[in-house]
């Protein structure tokens, strides 16, 4: 479990941590969306700003880069990818264009995951709801609550099943289902023991909530814009400048 | 069981079909602007195991999730960006063709065939919407939306609609065991 121990709550009295988290949740989407739109300047007051957070929250930059260790790799192989070109012959060549490209791309991304775990990390997933039931209550047809509650859960879960995975993962090696040559064998056994420990999982969740008593309408968090916050909102507006920026 | 519980354990069902969605978009292989990604796999599941109804829950709340900027879309990113990226046919089609694929498979009550014929359909759907939309967001030609967006994964979807189909069969009793539902064929 300890790989999964960044991208969930830590508890803190940081600034960061003590920002309404619909502030904060606002502003990850903006970001994030704008993200796909920025060039360099826009990008490198993003990262400063970040790196900033992260010390400022008692995370640490470092111990934020290595909790997402295994998205680097993926990151390292989406470069190879998008840098590489393969011209008439068989042999890969590298372009200077293309190579920048994939740098500003995988930029990208990588900002996008570092905003996703650090609102994470310092948001409680009680407060995401109440952020998200706030945000979703103005849509007709939506039974904000529910919707709310749901992403809740998938903010909890989603490391436990990764975990699970790799437990799943490490069984199969060990029983050598992974030599087997058929791809559709693995998927199968994979995903069905995958599904059936989720299944489990959500079974005790149930239990858990029933024993709580759950129903849709408990006491939300009450949540206040402060001073902090429109600080906030301006350090995120000037950074948004910054896309006018080349 | 009383409606209440059913409804609950629905929603708890829906909120781990959305997770595993999420891990499914972990596991992708990059190719041009659109990954290869487990995550079409379990969509498809979703909505076999949980129906129409719930299969669509499920993936609209999975894409509410990544709006709101948490990072469960393909590569780990999110955001509102995503869905006005080249990508972003895709993760609509997500939601129409789970519940084309459910309501389609609840009809065929469990039938194999129906199931891989409701998928082959529901691919078609997120296929149809995903390349259009590459399309006009690339600018490209169709022909190069399409070998771009669509025809690197066809093999590969085959190969998760054959598993999906047998995938579905050995999980169905579990989840009609604990919402009560009458055991189909």
């Amino acid at each position: 479990m300890a790989a999964v121990k960044v991208v969930s709550y830590q508890p803190g009295d940081s600034a960061l941590h003590r920002l309404d988290p619909r502030t904060k949740q606002i502003m990850v989407m903006v970001l994030s969306s704008a993200c796909f739109a920025g060039g360099r300047w826009f990008l490198g007051m993003l990262t400063i700003s970040i790196a900033l957070c992260a010390i400022e929250s008692r995370i640490g930059l470092i111990r934020l880069i290595r909790e997402i260790r295994y998205f680097l790799v993926f990151l390292l192989f989406v470069f190879i990818i998008r840098a590489l070109t393969f011209n008439d012959g068989l042999l890969p060549v590298l372009v200077v264009s293309q190579v920048q490209a994939a740098l500003l791309f995988c930029w990208r991304l990588l900002l996008i995951v570092l905003m996703a775990v650090l609102l994470i990390s310092t948001t409680p997933t009680g407060a995401i709801r109440a952020a998200l039931v706030w945000m979703l209550r103005p849509l007709p047809l939506v039974n904000e609550r529910a919707a709310a509650t749901m992403v809740g859960l998938i903010v909890r879960m989603v490391p436990l099943i990764l975990f699970q995975a790799g437990e799943i993962s490490d069984a199969m090696r060990s029983r050598c289902i992974e030599a087997r040559k058929s791809p559709l064998f693995r998927m199968n056994r994979f995903t069905i023991m995958l599904f059936r420990r989720a299944i489990i999982r959500g079974d005790d969740l149930v239990d858990a909530m029933q024993a709580r008593c759950y129903n849709e309408q408990r006491t939300m968090r009450v949540m206040q814009f402060t001073k902090l916050d429109a600080v906030a909102a301006g350090i995120g507006v000037l950074v948004l400048a910054t896309l006018s920026l080349a | 069981m009383d409606a209440s519980t059913r409804k609950l354990r629905l929603m708890v069902y829906s909120s781990i079909m959305a997770s595993l969605m999420a891990v499914g978009a972990y596991i992708a292989i990059p190719v041009g602007p659109v990954p290869i990604v487990l995550q079409n796999l379990f969509v498809m599941l979703a909505a076999l195991l949980l129906g129409g109804r719930w299969g669509l829950i499920s993936v609209c709340v999975y894409l509410l999730a990544g709006a709101v900027g948490l990072p469960v879309f393909a590569g780990g990113t999110g955001g509102l960006g995503k869905f006005v990226g080249p990508t972003g046919g895709y993760l609509i089609g997500f939601a129409i063709a789970a519940w084309l694929i459910g309501t389609i498979s609840e009809k065929g009550r469990g039938n194999i065939f129906i199931d891989a014929a409701a998928m082959l359909i529901g691919t078609m759907v997120i296929y149809a919407i995903g390349v259009c939309w590459l399309k006009v967001v690339t600018d490209m030609s169709f022909a190069k939306a399409f070998s771009v967006g669509a025809l690197p994964f066809l093999l590969g979807d085959v190969i998760k609609i054959v598993a999906a189909a047998s995938i579905a069969r050995a999980l169905r009793p579990m989840i009609a065991e604990r919402l009560m539902v009458p055991r189909t064929t």
